[in-house]
């Protein structure tokens, strides 16, 4: 049966880099133990079930093309860790999920990890909780990816819709426009896109939608 | 069989960079007796890019869009892989949890609105198949696409996780999907099996990772090209815009020249229905329709 065993090393140094231990400041002599009841554990989201089979990471097809990146059983990993109330970690090890090309920005969300995982964990689930969690810490920084996902709110409270050229154009901070100069000019000419980035259609009862952005927004960049 | 009525939540891409999806939506359901009733209060789902930034926001959002298919009593149908997971996903996770749903109606009740949860989520392809039939629509074809050999692009978000769509999408394998295989048949045309027809296209991480995003395009294209396939076909409009407008991209990233014109499923059937091309919004495409 040995020729059915797979070499695992790349899946190994991602599940380290992600310091995939309880880090925490236990006093020497504690006087009590440290309780963790069960809601609190039931924010780990069962992330401390896998087995690290390693079935995600290689249906990921991210992995394959970017050898950088991280990939979804070590983000499960360092989801369990930084969701777990004895651990003192946090920013230490979310700034490794939060460099760009290795970490969770470059995920393309194709829920392949959710289909494959023979434990039902849903690492798409906890890739989505860590971006919250970088969002929530306040360690997002300013960069395409960031833009990209807070232009959506900023879109929708104003148009209904996205502004989809607006999006491109605010991500791209204006001067990595011009590579999509190209493929934008034939988009115009196919009327595929206007001319002028500011027209965008509306959403009827704007400001419904509006109020609700306002009154429901939990988060801050 | 009473007239099929549905709620249709357009997504923003069928109103801005694919104009020629929600003319062929609207060419085929006005062929197919099928009544589409635009839902025009609706926000966009956050692409699944919204809630990596604020996921309350975005659930009270697209519940919010539900809302209205509710309250019109109609099932709603999306024309969007992405439209469909996201809305899909808010509906599974409020019907399941009542305390996250009181939470999401005491922000909708400031507007005057309440998530109920009545309404079914279903893509257009899904509702084509299962609800008018695929029979139904083969004895409407006037031009079989014969002479053609198509491949499917299934896009993730209609196949993907399983678990959110099995009720809605006919219990698709997602490692082996047939739905849109059966519709190019229905069509007339011949189906092409590649390995790529259920992988990623690479879109929502196109800004953020461009390498990655293009070889996955690259790959796509390329695997449809070497099973001799004429074309493409997708039902989801954001496939449809990567592998339409970025085949430049993908090819110098795949080392080699990738580019097929790839229509949206409903242009093929609008075409097997004998549909002019102009109806269906060919003119729009960049990588161009060259076989009419």
């Amino acid at each position: 049966m040995k020729d059915l065993i797979i070499d695992k090393d790349d899946f190994w140094v991602m599940h380290d880099k992600v310091k995939p231990f309880l880090i925490s400041d236990v006093e020497e002599h504690p006087e009590h133990e440290h309780i963790v009841t069960p809601s609190e554990a039931e924010e780990l989201l069962e992330a401390d079930y896998c087995i690290q089979c390693g079935a995600c990471h290689y249906s990921c097809p991210v992995t394959e093309i970017n050898e950088q990146f991280i990939g979804p059983a070590a983000f499960v990993k360092a989801y369990r860790f930084e969701a777990d109330v004895r651990d003192d970690a946090h920013i230490e090890r979310l700034d490794v999920v939060n460099e760009e090309i290795q970490g969770v920005w470059d995920c393309v969300k194709c829920m392949e990890c959710a289909e494959v995982c023979p434990k039902d964990i849903n690492p798409i689930e906890k890739i989505t909780k860590l971006h919250n969690m970088i969002f929530d810490e306040g360690i997002a920084k300013n960069n395409i990816a960031t833009r990209h996902a807070v232009y959506f709110k900023d879109s929708i409270a104003k148009h209904g819709q996205l502004n989809e050229a607006g999006l491109v154009i605010y991500s791209e901070k204006g001067y990595g426009m011009y590579k999509h100069l190209k493929v934008g000019m034939k988009m115009i000419a196919k009327g595929k896109a206007h001319i002028n980035p500011l027209i965008v259609p509306k959403s009827e009862k704007l400001d419904e939608i509006a109020k609700l952005v306002k009154i429901s927004s939990t988060s801050k960049f | 069989m009473s007239k099929l009525k549905y709620a249709l939540f357009t997504g923003c891409t069928a109103r801005q960079s694919t104009p020629e999806q929600m003319m062929s939506t609207m060419a085929i359901a006005e062929k197919m007796d099928i009544e589409l009733v635009v839902l025009e209060e609706a926000s966009c789902c956050g692409a699944s890019h919204l809630q990596d930034y604020d996921d309350f926001l975005s659930l009270v959002l697209n519940a919010r869009n539900i809302c209205y298919a509710e309250q019109r009593g109609m099932t709603m149908v999306t024309i969007c892989n992405t439209c469909q997971l996201n809305t899909m996903m808010t509906k599974r996770r409020l019907d399941k949890d009542p305390e996250l749903k009181a939470k999401v109606n005491e922000k909708l009740a400031e507007v005057g609105l309440e998530y109920k949860g009545t309404s079914e989520i279903v893509h257009f392809l899904y509702a084509i198949i299962d609800d008018f039939g695929l029979e139904k629509l083969s004895k409407m074809v006037v031009k079989p696409l014969a002479e053609f050999n198509i491949a499917p692009f299934y896009g993730c978000h209609n196949i993907r996780p399983s678990e959110i769509h099995e009720d809605s999408n006919g219990h698709e394998n997602a490692y082996a999907p047939r739905s849109l295989d059966d519709l190019i048949l229905a069509c007339g045309g011949k189906n092409v099996d590649y390995e790529e027809k259920n992988k990623c296209c690479g879109f929502h991480a196109e800004l953020q990772a461009p390498h990655t995003a293009a070889v996955l395009t690259g790959n796509a294209i390329m695997g449809a090209m070497d099973n001799n396939a004429d074309m493409m076909v997708t039902p989801c409009p954001l496939c449809h815009l990567k592998l339409d407008t970025q085949y430049e991209h993908a090819s110098k990233a795949v080392g080699r020249d990738v580019k097929l014109p790839v229509l949206h499923m409903q242009q093929m059937i609008g075409l097997a229905f004998g549909i002019e091309g102009k109806d269906l919004g060919i003119q729009h495409h960049v990588s161009e329709i060259n076989f009419l």
